[in-house]
């Protein structure tokens, strides 16, 4: 009896993460998203990136300092639609992703400044780096 | 025509009586001193404060020139301003009769260069020697003038046969009975003659000034706070503590930090020991009763943070004495946090209350945080653009100043302007 209760249990908890873990198509699940953030903790970011089906358009990125880790913050509009968001009072979704300091994470970071925007594929660059945590938005309204 | 002529005279004859107006009706505007402060010290610290026209001006106050006639009871002092223009001549003149201070702001531009020896001279020997234009601005705001003269004669009396200024019917207007101030110097007459500060200003063109911008507003209400970083920078703990946390920042690499204060109310500043912050942020242990000011660095050259902001609201709420925060570059760059508005910290972080992630030091709530990375990270600004853009844009009651290249904190201010649709940041950074 008790090894069943004990089984149900683990069958729970495997469902919960099972069902946490779900692929991102639109950018209206992103304030949903940090339901599931534990199950890419600790793991490289091309595990995220797998689950992350929406075009990524930009990459901003900014360095360790006293605000927080080395992180990158994914953006998916084109200037001119981010822009046209920001117009509107739309602060535009992103999602934005710190890395553990480690010396993986500083030899990708090592050649960057300070902080910049890179090219989409520059993703490519992050992808092994060790997520530590993950903070996502949708499309909020701000003020003008 | 004889009607033409007619209106003419009606007109002329009503600027010259408007001219003789502004004379005689002009109130001698002034603020009292105490009999047994220091003349100078009380102009410094007290009279000048707030003055909007002086906003910005790198007065030499260790350049001053103090007169006194033999009875004390009128002082004269001279104060230059530094600028870096060949053809500007700026003073400050402060003139006490019997306890009561009026300032002036003199502003000579010449069409040539000046010569050195032109800065040595009193205002109406420039004048007799000008060709350009002088303005004369009373420190109580309500009047200024502002009148073209061509080798030394005012233009409007050129051809009159004057033989300079302080003979001209312009000066003898405003003048009147009363004779040019000569007080003898010390010693029997120093470097430069004592100031001709008249009792009563030159009439001429009203210059009405436009109300202030918003930019100039917040210049003004900055003014007070960064004055207080510039006095505290002028103490010698003040070097001797930003030496000691770079060199702790090269054994340690980390942040390090001093806390300044005194042990009584307004007693001189001490400074603490310099202690050792960790690897990117921390407390400073600031002991004094009064704190008033602690400095820190930052090992990656960053400005001030949002967390620097949200953690001096509080220390200010906890020590209504701490007031300046400072933070050090290694490469020499120094800024300083200042409180413009207290009251403001209350509705700010009720509206914005910081966002903490363990292990981090506090930030802008996410919806500002994006808006404020966005500015270095997504268009044209910079991290240090940017909080000073924040911190305006949201009233945050505090003001990020820099310390420029004569050691004076000035304000930080970023205009937002777009490009088409494009968001394009500016420095609008106080004079």
């Amino acid at each position: 009896m008790t090894f069943l209760k004990i089984a149900l249990l683990k069958l729970t908890m495997l469902t919960a993460t099972i069902n946490a873990q779900t692929t991102i198509n639109s950018r209206e699940q992103f304030n949903k998203l940090e339901r599931s953030t534990q199950n890419y903790k600790g793991k490289p970011l091309e595990y995220f990136l797998k689950d992350l089906k929406l075009e990524i358009k930009s990459i901003s990125y900014l360095k360790k300092n006293e605000e927080g880790p080395n992180q990158i913050i994914l953006r998916f509009d084109n200037r001119e639609k981010y822009n046209t968001l920001r117009k509107q009072g739309i602060m535009p979704a992103r999602i934005t992703i710190w890395f553990y300091d480690n010396h993986e994470t500083q030899r990708a970071f090592k050649s960057l400044n300070a902080y910049g925007l890179l090219e989409a594929s520059s993703v490519n660059q992050f992808k092994k780096l060790l997520i530590e945590n993950i903070f996502s938005n949708s499309d909020q309204y701000i003020s003008k | 025509m004889k009607k033409n002529y007619l209106l003419l005279f009606i007109f002329i004859s009503g600027l010259f009586l408007f001219s003789l107006r502004s004379c005689s009706e002009e109130p001698l505007e002034s603020s009292t001193i105490e009999s047994h402060a220091d003349p100078l010290s009380y102009i410094k610290n007290e009279y000048v404060k707030g003055r909007n026209e002086l906003l910005g001006k790198a007065i030499e106050w260790e350049k001053a020139r103090e007169y006194k006639d033999s009875g004390d009871e009128t002082i004269l002092i001279t104060v230059p301003i530094k600028n870096t223009a060949t053809n500007l001549i700026e003073e400050l003149t402060f003139r006490i009769d019997n306890h009561k201070v009026s300032g002036h702001l003199w502003k000579f531009t010449s069409d040539t260069p000046f010569s050195s020896d032109d800065y040595k001279l009193t205002a109406h020997k420039i004048m007799e020697k000008l060709t350009g234009r002088v303005s004369y601005i009373s420190l109580e705001g309500s009047f200024r003038y502002e009148k073209l003269i061509i080798d030394g004669q005012f233009v409007d009396e050129i051809g009159k046969g004057g033989s300079g200024v302080m003979d001209s019917p312009t000066c003898r207007g405003c003048h009147g009975n009363i004779e040019e101030v000569i007080i003898p110097g010390p010693g029997g007459g120093g470097p430069a003659a004592p100031p001709t500060n008249p009792s009563v200003p030159i009439p001429g063109i009203v210059i009405i000034p436009p109300p202030p911008s918003p930019q100039q507003e917040k210049c003004k209400q900055a003014a007070a706070g960064s004055q207080k970083a510039t006095d505290l920078s002028r103490n010698t703990k003040f070097p001797a503590a930003k030496q000691g946390i770079l060199n702790a920042f090269g054994q340690n690499g980390g942040e390090n930090g001093v806390g300044f204060g005194s042990n009584m109310p307004n007693g001189p500043i001490d400074a603490t020991g310099v202690q050792s912050l960790g690897a990117a942020s921390g407390n400073i242990n600031n002991p004094f009763p009064y704190p008033t000011a602690d400095m820190h660095n930052h090992p990656q050259n960053t400005p001030p943070s949002a967390g620097d902001v949200y953690s001096m609201m509080s220390y200010h709420n906890q020590y209504n004495t701490f007031n300046t925060r400072y933070v050090v570059l290694s490469n020499g760059t120094v800024y300083a946090l200042t409180i413009t508005n207290a009251d403001a910290f209350a509705n700010f972080l009720s509206n914005y209350p910081p966002s903490q992630q363990p292990g981090y030091a506090p930030n802008f709530p996410t919806a500002l945080n994006y808006e404020y990375t966005d500015i270095y990270t997504y268009y044209n600004g910079t991290q240090e653009m940017a909080l000073a853009f924040m911190l305006d844009k949201y009233n945050a009651g505090i003001a990020l100043t820099k310390m420029d290249a004569n050691g004076n904190f000035k304000k930080l201010g970023t205009k937002e302007n777009t490009n088409g649709d494009n968001k394009v940041y500016s420095e609008d950074n106080c004079k």
